[in-house]
């Protein structure tokens, strides 16, 4: 039997559709989840469930129209398909837009992580030190080639994973079902409305359509892992609405900026060894941050360097990163991470369910992109 | 009477001169020097000649050859003798051969003099005509078993160099390489740093041919090949490669000894200068290549598809690739109910987590986040540590330092002194400076937990990368608390998956969806009636064991 799986680094640049999964979970699973909760239920209620389930099939369908743009041009990347496809300018242009959205999203993640460990583990440690050491060590790790980022994507998402896991299981002593109550709203707007929201959530799936070409192997089943990485990422975010409902209630949420961590902190385990358990969840928080981080940067550092005809990804890191610097440290205020979180959900809003659609229609009405050898 | 006067001549007496004008005195005088002159012209044109035919017949030596030998066993002697200038213990030995001379070079206490005396001196003398044949004499005369004809210098003086015995015989250019190598070495013995309680009791020593013989014995397979090369531009080391022909990954041979080819080096003298001239990453603390003193780990390697290194004058072998996966198996993993060996993996991963980490975890929750422990605990320490002076950090460090000196004077010592030394170690470091107030006892609890942490690694190079990084990870622990740690968590993790072993990520194949099939031989340890597939990550052409179904 001959191993036709990626078993080791000789193929750098790509990955098998297993990996893509596990990395496009790892990029979703990032910073959001902490204050999720907070981010759906004034709208939504304890019917926030429920936004979060059609929030991903929701986005499901986004992913699943960017797969079956990626797959008319399977050994291309948008950077140069799209400038072919749209003209120059227009195709440039809904590269910016990929490009904001996920320099954006690196601002608000840096901002809102460092705020949280400043919050709960270092309360006389500026916000700038949390950043700095964090975007270094994400720098470190976007400066390796592909093959090493899928896997340390991958043991740090697996061991992290587990953990939080662990930790978050706990809760459950605290878990109170009434707080559920009742299975129904009479605002069923919220709840559609809040479903929009939860693209913070699965944001970052974007990254089918860059790294497409690099997945080796048949794509047959690539759909279905898709569709496991989604199911995966919503099972985890509904366990979390529904928990932090159970155990705080939807008004005591309402009030709350990190609701995830003060569900953790609340559970008492008299008599162990562990008591604050909301250091422990941090602690496992932090990789998946660095995950999500990295492989934003790197997708960035990618994008620039073709756009720019660099042979290198390289030397894009290094100039991204004081440029992620300078955008966390600009976020600042309570305000202005609200602002910049809804620019950043409609921008992804506009991108996933307006441009890339758009494209796709055009491209398959124009089906000129399609050349017997791309196919 | 009177014919008879008659017909008598009549004898005349006259000056030879006079008769033979020719041959007067003078003139031969005159011819005589003619002669003279022109013999010595002739002589003088001889000379000339004999040094123009003496040019035509040399021949130049081949670039990076020292010479050429000749048919004349005396002119061979004289360039022999100039290699091997105030060599002491080569030794000539001159003999007749069929009315011959002949020599016998050979390196006094590396040859088999015994051997030599009887399967060479003996019937060569006793011969009556030599053969003009030298491969013709070597098969009917000869009783050696092992011998070639050797015609190229560099060739032959390596050979006499590595314990052969040359012998030489006049009107021949070529000569008989005989090997009848014997010197004085370690025999098999058992393992020294690798020991094992139910595992074979053999280990590899400082002979190539003693090393190789081992793997045979454990397989019959006529698949396993052995190739070997010589490195070091003047030590000319011998380098066995083993492997599995029809197993091993592809290219992966090919890579091996492009990259043995291509080292550049005076000489070897222990296989870890082979690893570091073929390893990618030669400043990282972690060994790249597994290396190993046991036979049976060497072949076990080979049939999951991976390189043996045998290296001469090293009793430690080395395998590629390596992992850390396959750095944490032992041979009494396999030699231990399945249960316990996964009992005792997972503790070894627990164990190289610790050797690292928990020093800094001390340091980031006491010093930042004491509130994540009990309180009764946490009590605790703040009343040990009220009685020290020094920061936690500053006392880690110490207590590092002390650790790390009598480790290092443990290695050093004999081991009649290093017990001793141990025992003044451990007084020091458990009771003394505790005493003396400047570490608090739970910090050696610590730090003690953490060496013996590092010492259960199978792979003591391992270990010391470990220990290495203890201290950097301690700094961020004191910088950054436990986000610290796990800046520093994520650094090592991020540096061992891009350390590329031949193609594999070092630590990427632990968790990598594509061979979490492996993780029955590497996080856990299954029986072996379910490991019926060689670990995919060493990209085996043949993944199904044969014979498990």
């Amino acid at each position: 039997m001959t191993v036709s799986i990626m078993a080791n680094l000789e193929v750098k640049d790509k990955m098998s559709v297993l990996q893509f999964g596990v990395v496009m979970a790892a990029i979703m699973l990032g910073a959001q989840f902490i204050g999720l909760p907070t981010q759906l239920v004034p709208q939504a209620g304890q019917l926030a469930w429920v936004s979060v389930i059609l929030g991903g099939g929701l986005f499901f369908c986004a992913t699943w129209v960017m797969l079956k743009l990626a797959a008319l041009y399977p050994n291309s990347d948008p950077i140069e398909y799209l400038p072919r496809l749209l003209g120059k300018w227009l195709g440039v242009g809904a590269i910016c837009v990929l490009v904001l959205l996920f320099l954006g999203v690196t601002w608000v993640t840096q901002n809102q992580f460092s705020r949280v460990l400043v919050f709960f583990m270092f309360d006389r440690t500026p916000t700038d030190v949390i950043i700095m050491s964090m975007l270094a060590v994400v720098a470190y790790c976007a400066l390796q080639d592909l093959g090493t980022i899928v896997r340390v994507a991958q043991f740090t998402f697996f061991v992290s994973v587990a953990m939080i896991g662990a930790i978050w299981s706990v809760a459950i002593f605290n878990f109170q079902p009434e707080n559920l109550l009742p299975f129904w709203t009479n605002k069923p707007i919220g709840v559609l409305q809040a479903t929009l929201n939860t693209w913070g959530t699965y944001g970052g799936y974007e990254i089918v359509l860059l790294l497409f070409p690099v997945i080796s192997q048949k794509r047959n089943n690539l759909v279905k892992v898709v569709g496991i990485g989604f199911i995966f990422i919503t099972l985890i975010s509904v366990i979390i609405v529904v928990v932090t409902v159970g155990v705080l209630t939807v008004e005591t949420i309402k009030n709350e900026s990190y609701p995830t961590l003060v569900v953790v902190r609340s559970v008492e385990l008299p008599g162990t060894f562990i008591e604050r358990l909301e250091n422990y969840f941090l602690i496992a928080w932090i990789p998946l941050i660095f995950n999500s981080q990295a492989l934003f940067v790197y997708m960035l550092a990618q994008i620039m360097s073709r756009l720019w005809g660099f042979a290198d990804h390289r030397p894009w890191v290094l100039a991204l990163v004081p440029l992620i610097y300078t955008g966390a440290t600009l976020v600042d205020g309570l305000e202005l991470m609200v602002l910049a979180g809804k620019v950043l959900t409609l921008l992804g809003l506009v991108f996933s369910l307006g441009i890339i659609p758009l494209v796709y229609l055009y491209a398959k009405w124009k089906n000129q992109g399609v050349t017997a050898g791309e196919r | 009477m009177d014919k008879t006067k008659k017909n008598k001549p009549k004898l005349t007496i006259a000056k030879l001169s006079a008769i033979m004008p020719a041959d007067e005195l003078d003139k031969v005088k005159t011819r005589l020097t003619s002669l003279r002159q022109l013999i010595q012209n002739s002589a003088e044109l001889g000379e000339d000649l004999s040094g123009i035919v003496a040019d035509l017949r040399a021949v130049p030596a081949p670039s990076g050859e020292m010479f050429v030998f000749t048919p004349q066993l005396s002119q061979n002697v004289i360039l022999l003798e100039t290699v091997f200038r105030d060599c002491s213990d080569v030794k000539f030995r001159f003999f007749k051969t069929g009315g011959r001379q002949a020599l016998l070079v050979s390196l006094d206490g590396m040859t088999d003099a015994t051997a030599l005396e009887l399967n060479i001196l003996k019937p060569l003398m006793t011969v009556t005509t030599v053969n003009s044949d030298l491969k013709k004499m070597m098969e009917e005369k000869l009783t050696v078993a092992a011998l070639n004809i050797e015609v190229n210098a560099n060739s032959a003086i390596e050979a006499v160099m590595s314990g052969n015995a040359l012998v030489m015989i006049d009107g021949m250019p070529e000569m008989l390489a005989i090997d009848a190598t014997k010197h004085v070495k370690r025999s098999v013995s058992t393992p020294v740093l690798e020991e094992s309680l139910r595992g074979p009791q053999d280990a590899f020593n400082e002979t190539l041919a003693d090393n190789i013989v081992l793997l045979r014995r454990r397989s019959k397979d006529p698949n396993i090949k052995i190739r070997i090369l010589d490195v070091g531009e003047r030590s000319k080391t011998a380098i066995a490669l083993i492997y599995l022909a029809n197993l091993v990954k592809p290219g992966l041979m090919e890579e091996v000894e492009r990259r043995l080819n291509s080292i550049s080096t005076d000489s070897v003298f222990v296989s870890k200068t082979v690893e570091e001239a073929i390893v990618e990453h030669p400043w990282t603390p972690f060994p790249q290549l597994e290396s190993t003193e046991r036979p049976e780990k060497v072949m076990a390697a080979i049939y999951e598809g991976r390189v043996g290194i045998l290296v001469d004058n090293t009793p430690a072998s080395v395998i590629i690739p390596c992992t850390y996966a396959s750095i944490m198996q032992a041979v009494d993993d396999y030699t231990i109910p399945a249960s316990v060996a996964c009992l005792v993996r997972i503790s070894r991963h627990v164990a190289a987590f610790m050797a690292i980490y928990l020093p800094a975890l001390y340091i980031a929750i006491v010093s930042y986040h004491p509130g994540m422990l009990p309180t009764g605990l946490a009590i605790s320490i703040a009343e040990l540590r009220a009685r020290t002076p020094f920061p936690s950090f500053l006392e880690a460090l110490l207590m590092e330092v002390l650790l790390e000196l009598f480790q290092e004077a443990i290695t050093r010592l004999p081991k009649k002194v290093s017990s001793a030394a141990s025992m003044v170690g451990a007084f020091v470091i458990g009771t003394t400076v505790v005493q003396a107030g400047l570490v608090n006892p739970f910090l050696v609890v610590v730090i003690a937990t953490t060496a013996i942490s590092s010492y259960v690694m199978p792979l003591y190079s391992f270990g010391l990368g470990l220990r290495a990084l203890r201290v950097p990870i301690l700094l961020l622990a004191a910088t950054l608390g436990l986000y610290g740690v796990m800046l520093g968590l994520l650094i090592v993790t991020v540096h061992l998956c891009s350390l590329k072993n031949f193609g594999e990520s070092y630590l990427g194949g632990m968790l990598d969806i594509d061979t979490l099939a492996d993780m029955k031989d590497t996080v856990f340890r299954v029986p072996q009636k379910f490991m019926k597939a060689r670990p995919i990550e060493f990209g085996a052409q043949d993944q199904e064991r044969a014979g498990d179904s």
